[in-house]
């Protein structure tokens, strides 16, 4: 891909992909915390 | 001396300095707005963007790039922490410290670390370390001015370093403009603008992404490896995890990043930030890496490869826009210095000299220990940056392994663990920095292929374990602490609705009325 | 007959307290329990500080917690004196911190606040305008339902921000001089 090995190519694609899924998930699980501080 | 970039420089001066006399005269009329409970008042975005770039200009100019064009590819492995670092520090400590530090009225982060694990030997180890480490990435941000002055204005390196030096102790004694809140944003703003910029000015140049490594590859295929050029890393696992580690972990340890956790305006705020600080790192965090390995083709024969992004600035912007971007760079290498020594001069004032040998200090004289300091740090500064200067990228990640063995476990556990107690947390932060710092000293690495990274976090959270453990039934954990750390889970019958919306920051006041009505109301 | 004391006015009526907390807990019952009057040292500072650009002056509210001793910046509100003869339904607390320790925790949080700010390392100037022992109005609501344990929560009646009582073992709270910045 682009030239690159695969391992290589992971490293610039792939890890950057786990961190998105990550972040996803974060704000998946972490719903409920906008309800932290916010009484009305 | 290119006179249009020159211009631009000091155009590009002559609009921050206007900008900041105009905010000065207004807010010499205004009230101070805004301002709720504590000063914590910072939203999502700012939160996320100024976290990282605020102490990161130098290296992302000329460390990142010198890396990446000295070893190809590999330099991604610390990008690949990188990106993350944002999202895993607001999602692992962002809120609960936000609440912690709120509820224990800590207003800096060293200050929060004596209330979690009270001891004045707590404060003494960490403000002594971090004005120790900060001190390095203040001398990494005089080195890259000074090379950025030298290449922009074609003067000697000896002149420039000491005219950017000047500019900025000038600037941090008197204030050179007034940082209403979003001026590190600004400042964030504009460095992935020109790095972008640059970037896609150098693929144009070379004919796309995918051609580029074709060529690379006919340079010398390792460039393209994982492993470093000539496969220099070749199964060195222990390595690759500490330049993971670096700047994701790590980066939990900084005690002038985290800060920033406390001033969100409310804790939820950690979860939209850490997705705007995913987004950001994914923009930002590669670009000058892969502008490094792209200048491995543009300007093969560069004598400094630290200048391989302003170097790759003056051959392919227009002269104008390099003018821009040079400036903007500049200044963010001088608003980050002017930060950096800020935060070192108050922690040597407030946590060191205040706290430890004159209680009574008036304001004057702790604003005067920090120009003190400052101008130390200054002097020693110029003088490392011109008789030796080291590698931006190597000063850069020395300082951010140590703080990072140091305190990334004493701030997660802080939060997370019910008995992480005081002895814990002082013995992971020595046995950290020691072992960073052996580590790099000795080059341990090139024997042990393990990082001054993953050793010194490895240490460090071993040692807070064992330690807590072995002192629990001698330095327990106070209970008003873990009460705090509790907050919200240990409450009976309350509907959860409730708890996710009461409002920490009232504890104090309950606390003392809950202790008033004890006397005369009994509990039901 | 003694002074009047001065109180936050604006606060929430009785009726929109107990709305707010019923609508955070559906299916409980939610009186008022007691109102509360709680202590703060108000303070109005003027920061100044030259600069490179010229002379920045600015005005600073600052409230500190007349027996925690914990300072925060505030937005401007109005007050009202209220005689204490008026207040026999009322839990008047008192202060516990003297008024002049108060001036110099507000004037030590100015300068910080600022000083994150300002990003200049400058002297400041910071000059006492007004200080005044203003009172908070809040109250304790208890919430009760059938089969379950009754619990009460403290309510800002200035913002609607609520807090569980009746959680916090007297051995839990948070020593006091530790507080201190």
């Amino acid at each position: 891909m682009f030239g690159l090995p695969f391992s290589t190519a992971f490293l610039v694609f792939g890890f950057p992909a786990l961190w998105i899924l990550y972040t996803v998930g974060f704000l998946l699980l972490s719903r409920s915390w906008e309800n932290d501080r916010d009484p009305s | 001396m290119n006179t249009t970039v020159v211009s631009f420089l000091v155009l590009y001066y002559v609009v921050v300095l206007g900008i900041g006399f105009w905010a000065m005269r207004r807010g010499a009329s205004d009230d101070l707005e805004g301002y709720l409970l504590g000063g914590r008042d910072v939203g999502p975005l700012v939160t996320a963007l100024t976290l990282q770039s605020t102490s990161m200009s130098g290296y992302m100019f000329l460390g990142a790039g010198s890396l990446a064009y000295t070893t190809g590819y590999w330099s991604l492995w610390f990008a690949a922490g990188d990106i993350g670092g944002g999202v895993l520090n607001l999602s692992i400590i962002g809120r609960r410290m936000r609440k912690l530090s709120q509820m224990t009225g800590s207003l800096t982060a060293i200050e929060y670390l004596e209330h979690r694990y009270p001891s004045p030997a707590t404060r003494f180890i960490a403000a002594t370390l971090s004005v120790f480490l900060l001190s390095f990435y203040v001398l990494a941000q005089f080195i890259a001015g000074g090379k950025g002055m030298a290449l922009v204005t074609g003067l000697d390196y000896e002149w420039a370093l000491l005219i950017a030096l000047t500019i900025i102790i000038v600037y941090t004694f008197l204030g050179g403009y007034l940082a209403v809140a979003y001026t590190d944003f600004f400042q964030s703003l504009i460095m992935v603008v020109g790095v972008v910029w640059i970037l896609g000015a150098a693929l144009a140049h070379v004919g796309g992404f995918t051609a580029a490594n074709v060529a690379l590859r006919e340079i010398d295929p390792t460039i393209l490896s994982i492993w470093g050029r000539d496969l220099g890393f070749q199964g060195q696992w222990g390595v690759v995890a500490g330049a993971i580690l670096v700047f994701s972990a790590g980066y939990m340890g900084w005690p002038h990043v985290v800060t920033r956790h406390m001033a969100m305006k409310r804790p939820g705020t950690a979860r939209l930030a850490g997705a705007y600080a995913t987004l950001w790192n994914l923009l930002f965090v590669p670009a000058p890496y892969i502008v490094g390995i792209l200048a491995i083709l543009i300007l093969p024969q560069l004598d400094d490869p630290e200048l391989a992004i302003f170097e790759l600035a003056r051959v392919l912007l227009p002269a104008a826009v390099t003018g821009i971007v040079m400036a903007a760079i500049m200044a963010a290498i001088m608003s980050t210095a002017d930060s950096l020594l800020l935060q070192t001069g108050s922690i040597a004032s407030r946590d060191l000299y205040e706290r430890f040998i004159n209680p009574t200090a008036s304001e004057r004289q702790m604003v005067w220990v920090s120009r003190g300091l400052v101008f130390v740090i200054g002097a020693i500064g110029y003088w490392v940056a011109l008789a030796e200067p080291p590698a931006v990228a190597f000063i850069v990640l020395f300082a951010t392994s140590v703080l990072g063995s140091a305190f990334a476990p004493a701030f997660v556990c802080a939060v997370w663990w019910r008995r992480a107690n005081t002895p814990g947390a002082i013995a992971s932060m020595v046995v950290g920095a020691v072992t960073a710092i052996v580590w790099e000293m000795l080059a341990l690495a090139a024997t042990t292929t393990l990082a001054p990274m993953s050793a010194g976090i490895a240490a460090s959270t071993v040692t807070i374990v064992v330690v807590s453990l072995a002192t629990q039934k001698l330095a327990p954990v106070a209970p008003h602490i873990l009460a705090a750390m509790d907050e919200t889970a240990r409450v009976g019958s309350i509907p959860k609705k409730m708890l996710a919306m009461s409002d920490f920051a009232l504890r104090p006041e309950a606390e003392e009325i809950e202790a008033l009505f004890d006397g005369d109301e009994g509990s039901r | 007959m003694s002074a009047p004391i001065n109180v936050i006015s604006g606060g929430l009526e009785r009726g929109e307290v107990e709305r707010r907390i019923a609508g955070a807990s559906p299916g409980w019952k939610v009186e008022i329990e007691r109102e509360i009057y709680y202590p703060y040292h108000w303070v109005l500072l003027r920061y100044a500080a030259s600069t490179l650009l010229g002379k920045s002056a600015v005005p600073i509210w600052v409230v500190v917690d007349a027996r925690t001793r914990i300072a925060a910046t505030t937005d401007p509100f109005e007050l009202a004196p209220v005689e204490r003869e008026q207040l026999k339904t009322t839990t008047i607390v008192d202060p516990q911190v003297p008024a002049t320790d108060a001036v110099g925790i507000a004037q030590r949080y100015a300068a910080y606040v600022m000083r994150n700010r300002h990003k200049a390392l400058v002297v400041p100037q910071v000059d006492l305008l007004e200080q005044d022992l203003v009172y908070k109005p809040m109250s304790t609501v208890r919430l009760s339902r059938e089969g379950e344990q009754s619990f009460r929560v403290l309510v800002d009646a200035m913002s609607g921000a609520f807090h569980a009582l009746s959680t916090t073992p007297r051995d839990t709270i948070a020593p006091r001089p530790q507080r201190l910045m």
